[in-house]
């Protein structure tokens, strides 16, 4: 049976951040979930075959938030009120332009317009690749002008 | 593990990590609840799901844009060019900015096409994955681990199976409790009733030819038509 693409990038990221999912946008319709996205206390599946995580309601919220009026609460719902100092948040736990990548990543890149350059970075993947990237700035935040990433067996 | 591929997350705006400082009221409401969970997804959002599969989230990185690969060897080649690209121009729509140029089979993807100020993209998620187990006797045990979410939809394979992921140790220190519903328990109680819509679902499955593969989940869960009309009684076990 081939492998989805969810199979293969799960397999191989799967590390102590968590599990990575191939879709990581909101896949709620409702617009509280798209602008906020998947939250601390969500119940659900992931979808095997497209690697998003599909909630079907959330321990945390209240019985009549909006996002359970579609289909209700479990019985013998109760949510569990959080209150910000429950949970913990790191800001920058990833600098911009991290690369989270496996081994058979052997990575070299170049940058393809040096005109746009305004600092150069140099990171360490966890297995030890060493990539070499130079970022511009772009509304307040870094991101690259271009990476060349070698794939390599 | 295969080193004719891998797969690759970058990270252009960095991003954030959220945790739960304090898993046992989640750990408590799935081994307490899980069942009802369970008849929820089926009754109510109208899924079909291997009963191993519910996940309860406790922690997340997000992030406002991402790109993301996956690739498999193909014969004869050794190294593997993928260009990775960010434009100046497109505004809120990352897919406009982002992009991957490679001449192989390369699966990727850029996101979000909507860009929201808040990070809201779950590039990887933690948690709780709450599994209901049918035993030896029709007992029925929910079973809440710190482990990766499954994602194999037929229960008959991974009855047993664990992954060999670490990170789940390593994050929860093994944070992990059962329950079990027995047909003819003693203690204080909770009550399972199984209803009259799974009945109905298993029936209809049982009569589609082109559900067949989902017949088998169904069947996992109930595995004999007496328990779905017992009412079975649920007692802690320690």
């Amino acid at each position: 049976m081939p492998k989805s693409p969810q199979d293969v990038y799960a397999r191989h990221l799967l590390s102590p951040r968590g599990y990575p999912l191939w879709m990581p946008e909101p896949s709620h319709q409702l617009l509280v979930y798209r602008r906020d996205g998947l939250r601390i206390g969500d119940v659900g599946v992931v979808i095997p075959e497209d690697g998003c995580f599909d909630v079907f309601f959330n321990i945390c919220l209240p019985q009549d938030h909006p996002f359970h009026r579609a289909t209700g609460v479990p019985d013998n719902f109760k949510p569990i009120e959080l209150s910000d100092i429950d949970i913990r948040t790191a800001v920058n736990v990833e600098n911009p332009g991290r690369i989270i990548a496996n081994s058979s990543v052997k990575s070299v890149r170049t940058v393809e317009r040096p005109a746009d350059i305004s600092s150069r970075c140099v990171i360490r993947s966890p297995r030890r690749c060493r990539l070499t990237f130079l970022t511009t700035t772009l509304q307040d935040s870094i991101i690259w002008t271009g990476i060349r990433v070698y794939l390599v067996f | 593990m295969s080193s004719s591929e891998g797969a690759l997350l970058i990270l252009p705006e960095g991003a954030q990590r959220h945790d739960l400082r304090n898993h046992h009221l989640f750990l408590e409401a799935a081994t307490q609840h899980g069942a009802d969970w369970y008849r929820f997804a089926e009754e109510r959002v109208g899924q079909i799901i291997a009963n191993d599969s519910l996940y309860l989230i406790t922690g997340l990185y997000k992030t406002t844009s991402w790109s993301l690969a996956a690739f498999e060897k193909t014969a004869g080649t050794a190294e593997y060019p993928a260009q990775f690209r960010v434009s100046q121009t497109g505004g809120n729509n990352i897919a406009a900015i982002y992009t991957w140029d490679t001449t192989r089979a390369l699966d990727w993807r850029v996101g979000p096409i909507e860009k929201y100020e808040i990070p809201n993209q779950a590039v990887f998620i933690r948690g709780f994955k709450v599994a209901l187990r049918t035993g030896m006797f029709g007992t029925r045990r929910i079973s809440v681990k710190a482990d990766a979410p499954s994602t194999r939809p037929n229960p008959a394979r991974s009855v047993g199976a664990v992954l060999g992921n670490s990170w789940l140790r390593y994050v929860f220190g093994g944070l992990s409790r059962g329950r079990r519903a027995k047909s003819h328990g003693s203690g204080t109680q909770d009550e399972v009733t199984a209803s009259p819509a799974l009945n109905d679902a298993r029936n209809e499955i049982q009569n589609s030819g082109a559900l067949a593969v989902s017949e088998h989940v169904v069947v996992q869960r109930i595995p004999e038509a007496s328990q779905v009309s017992t009412v079975l009684a649920i007692s802690r076990v320690h």
